[in-house]
């Protein structure tokens, strides 16, 4: 009768399991049935099986929901943390970039300039009919009380002239994703304080079109010598939205992995 | 992929969807859903850890270990079955205390202290709760892997396929050791059968 696997203790455990395909069950099923030997043994397996349901399941001590760590401040802190640093990176590259575009096409008069590694690529933009208003500028500067002061401010009034016609989503993501804490955003406050300034004493701001903004601007005195900050500063930034995006996607990674 | 463990295919048991749905949630943060992941689970968990030890204390630690480490790493589970993937965690943790414990007894030689059931009279095993210390005794016999295998099985109510990925072994080594772990069981059982209610006991 054992022309199959034999029929041990492993077989009629597994039959009595239920782990046997239908028709192999049923075919061992006929087998015990003819072996005294087996049926005794598939009782006792039973009478075993029936000790380990039947034997009352250990009540726990205690109730584990409260062993779960409430999280620490750290990690509540660093829960959004990639969210945050991948939203401030994108919105610094976003920045950036309006920033550059509206700069190349406002300040091209920088070719003047001697300095700017990025002067070729802005003279590319082919805003030549600017070039020579800004010409005579530079020689100006000088007489500004600080040109620290005017390099500082200047760009800030004709990028942000731009950039906030060109991306009114972009400073709300800025403020929403919680960048403040960065230094970059620094420009948007700025703004508005120089160009109420710059409105008591000419006219540029309350011209909206680009082009006619563009070359009243270069006839106010201060204008065109500061041309040369806005490159110093935006690789700067390009650098911390780097930073921003690595800190974030190492961050994701430890806690996948953990 | 994210929400992977929220995906519940068609025919998959009402508990194991609820799990999975919890689950999901916890993993994005709600505490309370990892609570009442908690709450479902902390009893067979413990029941398992504690039979597999046979010592309620080392039992606790591993079920709050078992606990802690599946919330850390709720973010690991991928769907699928939870009660398996934190009985895997569980009996990893249940597995660390027993090498603790055998490294502070190792100057001793002694293997699992079993309770000497000889010593035990017949009225201990005269109510459920008797049955229980019974069973622990029976267990106690049996060598830590095969006490495994049969507690998942009988126990945890896993089929062969699902007690041999929570063990990390193969499909025979299931078969044999369940055969192996009954058999010694029976044994037990046999050598003690005036201790033992009528339809428990093992009839010649």
């Amino acid at each position: 009768m054992s022309t199959e696997a034999p029929l041990d203790d492993e077989l009629i455990g597994a039959y009595l399991d239920g782990e046997l395909p239908p028709t192999e069950a049923a075919r061992v099923r006929a087998r015990i049935a003819a072996s005294a030997e087996a049926q005794r043994a598939l009782a006792e397996l039973q009478a075993v099986a029936r000790l380990l349901r039947m034997a009352p399941a250990p009540a726990p001590p205690r109730d584990y929901r409260r062993v779960v760590p409430a999280p620490s401040r750290w990690e509540r802190a660093f829960r959004w943390s990639p969210a945050l640093a991948t939203a401030a990176a994108v919105a610094l590259i976003v920045v950036g970039l309006v920033n550059i575009v509206g700069s190349g096409t406002r300040i091209s008069p920088a070719a003047a300039v001697p300095g700017p590694p990025h002067v070729p690529s802005v003279a590319l933009r082919g805003e030549a009919e600017a070039a020579p208003a800004a010409a005579p500028s530079p020689g100006r500067a000088d007489a500004g009380t600080s040109v620290a002061q005017a390099v500082a401010d200047t760009p800030v009034t004709v990028e942000t002239q731009a950039a906030t016609e060109r991306m009114a989503a972009a400073p709300a993501g800025l403020s929403a994703a919680g960048v403040p804490a960065t230094p970059e955003p620094a420009p948007p406050p700025a703004a508005p304080d120089i160009a109420t300034e710059r409105a008591t004493s000419s006219v540029v701001p309350a011209t909206p079109p680009d082009l006619k903004v563009a070359s009243p601007a270069m006839e106010t005195p201060t204008v065109a010598a500061p041309v040369a900050a806005s490159p110093d500063r935006w690789p700067v930034l390009f650098g911390v939205a780097g930073a921003l995006l690595v800190t974030a996607a190492v961050t994701w990674l430890i806690r996948r992995s953990r | 992929m994210r929400d992977q463990a929220a995906v519940v295919l068609p025919g998959t048991p009402v508990v194991t969807a609820c799990d999975n749905l919890l689950a999901a949630r916890a993993r994005d943060g709600d505490r309370h859903a990892f609570e009442a992941l908690v709450a479902r689970h902390q009893q067979s968990v413990f029941a398992y850890v504690v039979r597999l030890l046979g010592d309620r204390d080392l039992a606790d630690d591993a079920t709050q270990e078992a606990f802690i480490a599946a919330f850390r790493s709720i973010d690991g589970f991928r769907g699928g079955h939870f009660r398996r993937w934190l009985i895997r965690i569980a009996h990893n943790k249940a597995l660390d205390q027993l090498r603790a414990r055998r490294r502070r007894n190792a100057s001793s030689l002694e293997r699992d202290e079993a309770p000497e059931p000889a010593a035990l009279g017949p009225e201990a095993w005269a109510d459920r709760a008797g049955l229980t210390e019974l069973l622990q005794a029976a267990l106690a016999t049996l060598p830590a892997d095969q006490r495994a295998t049969v507690l998942l099985r009988a126990t945890q109510d896993l089929t062969y396929d699902e007690v041999a990925t929570v063990l990390r072994v193969d499909l025979g080594a299931v078969k044999s050791r369940l055969a192996r772990g009954r058999r010694r069981l029976r044994d037990f059982l046999s050598a003690h059968r005036e201790l033992l209610p009528s339809d428990v006991r093992l009839d010649a």
